[in-house]
């Protein structure tokens, strides 16, 4: 860190990473994006020539080489979330890395050990941001024994991601397979669970148990070359859990549940209930005995959270900070609960974690 | 049986049996209510004046011993519902059982085994009859197509009431007399495989969250029947389901099913109103459910027809009663075990 100055080298630049990581770095002050990785020298040249990024690498080796880079971005498919954080760290180098974590729980371990051994090192995984306007609401009825006991948890997320229209959310056999369809890419993960699970630890902590179903309804889709390919990775899941906290949780993801535009979460308490609805997930409606039904809870502007994941980062660089979106052993929880589902459905057990 | 004339019997004469059976046979041409044995003489005696019934007897085994009745409505709690089926079967006698069918898988294939074995007596349970209205249409959608393959199902009986700490002991939490029956679990399955047929495999989480109750005398009791139920399951037509059973819920969305197809879906609200929308529909709309095309009551009048040889049980005989008893049981073993249970037991 020459001059104050935190160097920031990027590997993977996908829409996530020039849609989000980009800009929120670029408005840190005393930062610089100063090299690129992508899968090919070509796409690497595009994006620097888009944001203006004065090196190219033709990979992510010879970026790692780099001793004027201080930190990476990895925002790669999760395949290679593992190799790259182990190698950026091994180089000196803090490191944030898109979601999912990993593809499965061994490698979130091997990952959350390696940052063990590089304490002085800046290790942070992207949060799960659809309820950042509420977490910190919800957590304070929580808290406050506003539900009283917590009891009863209800998740119901329709997953629409690649959708045209948010309304046409039937069973979709037409889309060429996506990385998040593929298993070789994406492992455990499973839609947006592992971010949902992440969610709802914030709530209600981490599971202990585990029974899963999960189906593919899709089971054949065109990989880039036109071929067509088997799918195993689930379009429609029900989970089944028990919470450390006493809360049993229904959850549901689906990619085939037409016409159910949104995504619900209930979490039902001796004392109160506590719903939010979205996207947007902007409020929080709340109810209690006595009342006739659920109403809007106001949230303070300074209890409303935000994106705030790249200055975060720059914050534990420079100053040490604790990360809290998301350090790497909530990262764990959520890849070993990912990995869970997957062992249930496939055995028909229950499975209990921690693994 | 004199000249198509009925003469039946009541063992236990709870509301239902009141409410319901009592008015439904006093409907049907030629069917006397004859005589009553309910816990004690004097709720028998009672029930008698109320209804007019002439006779009373002291228990169940002197009703059975009756020659002159030639059918029984059995009202009591669940535990005592294998018992006096058989008892009847094995005195002559015509069997309608109030729902849920018995206390498990095992009491519901003896009963069925014991109707098979007496093949001129009729047996019947009294159905499922929360969605007797839309029964029909659901049926008739899903067949011609509107909601093509069925993908998803959901079924939901949630209550609205917070939690309720410190309540009576219910007959349905007594795990004595109520079994592996929880909640209105059993006559929601009867309901949904109306519509979509019988599941193959069950997964349940299960929890108590009310672990005592008062009973009669004031006394605390351990409660060992959930008040609050996760299911999921495999549906013999491909789809997969989950059912959800709450006494916990407050404020929850109450009831509500919920089926999705790779064109269509159909979703039933807590009213039991009807909405469908289909592939490139942009959202539900309500689908009309005309009078005359919904399912009503009938049990008593279905069960003397039966008995007269006029039509055949089909809400409810006991082959489906067994099936709705072997989810029952499947989904305590499940929540008991952490294992998936396969069906049929």
């Amino acid at each position: 860190m020459e001059n104050g100055i935190i160097r920031v080298g990027l590997i993977g630049a996908g829409a996530n990473t020039r849609l989000r990581h980009i800009p929120g770095l670029r408005e840190q002050e005393g930062v610089e994006i100063v090299a690129v990785a992508n899968r090919s020298r070509a796409s690497g040249e595009a994006v620097a020539s888009e944001y203006e990024i004065p090196t190219v690498y033709d990979n992510w080796m010879e970026l790692m080489e780099d001793d004027n880079i201080d930190a990476v971005c990895v925002g790669t498919w999760p395949y290679m979330h593992r190799t790259l954080v182990l190698a950026a760290l091994e180089n000196g180098k803090h490191v944030l890395t898109e979601a999912r974590m990993a593809m499965d729980a061994q490698e979130a371990h091997d990952m959350l050990d390696a940052s063990r051994q590089f304490p002085h090192l800046v290790t942070q995984i992207v949060p799960a941001p659809q309820t950042l306007q509420v977490d910190r609401t919800v957590q304070d009825l929580i808290s406050s024994g506003h539900l009283g006991e917590p009891l009863a948890l209800r998740l119901r997320v329709c997953d629409y991601h690649g959708r045209a229209n948010r309304a046409d959310t039937f069973k979709n056999t037409d889309g060429p397979l996506h990385w998040r369809q593929n298993r070789q890419l994406s492992g455990y993960n499973i839609m947006g669970m592992g971010i949902w699970y992440e969610t709802l630890m914030r709530y209600v902590g981490p599971a202990t148990k585990v029974m899963a179903m999960t189906r593919v309804f899709t089971n054949q889709r065109k990989d880039e070359s036109g071929i067509l390919r088997g799918v195993t990775v689930p379009d429609h899941v029900n989970v089944l859990c028990e919470f450390a906290s006493g809360v049993q949780a229904d959850l549901s993801w689906s990619t085939v549940t037409g016409l159910q535009t949104g995504t619900e979460l209930w979490i039902f308490g001796s004392e109160g209930t506590i719903k939010l609805e979205g996207p947007p997930f902007d409020k929080v409606l709340v109810g209690k005995p006595g009342d006739e039904g659920l109403s809007e809870h106001p949230i303070p502007d300074d209890k409303r959270g935000k994106w705030q994941v790249e200055e975060q980062f720059v914050n534990s660089v420079r100053d040490n900070a604790p990360v809290t979106h998301t350090p790497f052993d909530v990262g764990v929880q959520y890849m070993e609960f990912t990995e869970s589902v997957t062992r249930s459905a496939q055995s028909g057990q229950a499975v209990y974690l921690p693994l | 049986m004199a000249s198509d004339g009925i003469r039946l019997g009541l063992i236990g004469a709870g509301r239902n049996t009141r409410d319901r059976h009592i008015p439904g046979f006093q409907k049907v041409d030629g069917v006397e209510i004859a005589a009553v044995a309910n816990r004690s003489r004097e709720s028998g005696r009672t029930v008698a004046d109320q209804f007019n019934i002439p006779t009373v007897y002291d228990n169940w085994q002197d009703l059975l011993e009756d020659p002159s009745l030639d059918a029984v409505c059995i009202g009591t709690w669940p535990y005592m519902h294998r018992t006096l089926t058989m008892a009847a079967l094995d005195a002559g006698k015509h069997v309608l059982c109030e729902a849920r069918m018995a206390t498990s898988a095992q009491e519901a294939q003896e009963m069925l085994d014991a109707s098979r074995e007496r093949p001129n007596l009729i047996t019947q349970i009294v159905p499922s009859p929360l969605t007797f209205k839309i029964d029909n249409l659901l049926q008739e959608k899903i067949a011609e197509g509107y909601v093509g393959e069925i993908l998803g199902v959901s079924v939901q009986s949630l209550g609205n009431n917070f939690i309720d700490q410190g309540g009576p002991m219910h007959w349905r939490n007594d795990r004595d007399l109520s079994g592996f029956n929880i909640l209105n679990m059993g006559i929601w399955y009867e309901a949904m495989i109306r519509w979509v047929g019988r599941a193959t495999s069950v997964a349940s989480m299960t929890k108590i969250n009310v672990s005592s109750r008062k009973d009669e005398d004031g006394k605390l009791t351990p409660v060992t029947i959930p008040d609050h139920v996760n299911i999921i399951a495999q549906l013999a037509n491909g789809a997969q389901a989950n059912m959800h059973f709450s006494a916990v819920t407050g404020l929850s969305s109450g009831d509500g099913v919920w089926i999705y197809g790779s064109e269509g879906t159909i979703h039933v609200d807590g009213g039991l109103n009807i909405y469908g929308g289909r592939r490139g529909d942009d959202k539900l709309s309500e689908i009309p459910n005309p009078e005359e095309n919904r399912a009503f009551w009938r049990v008593e009048e279905e069960f003397c027809n039966a008995i007269r040889g006029l039509e055949k049980i089909t809400l409810t005989p006991f082959e489906v009663g067994l099936h709705y008893m072997e989810f029952t049981e499947a989904v305590t073993r499940s929540a008991q075990s952490g294992q998936t249970v396969a069906l049929p037991l």
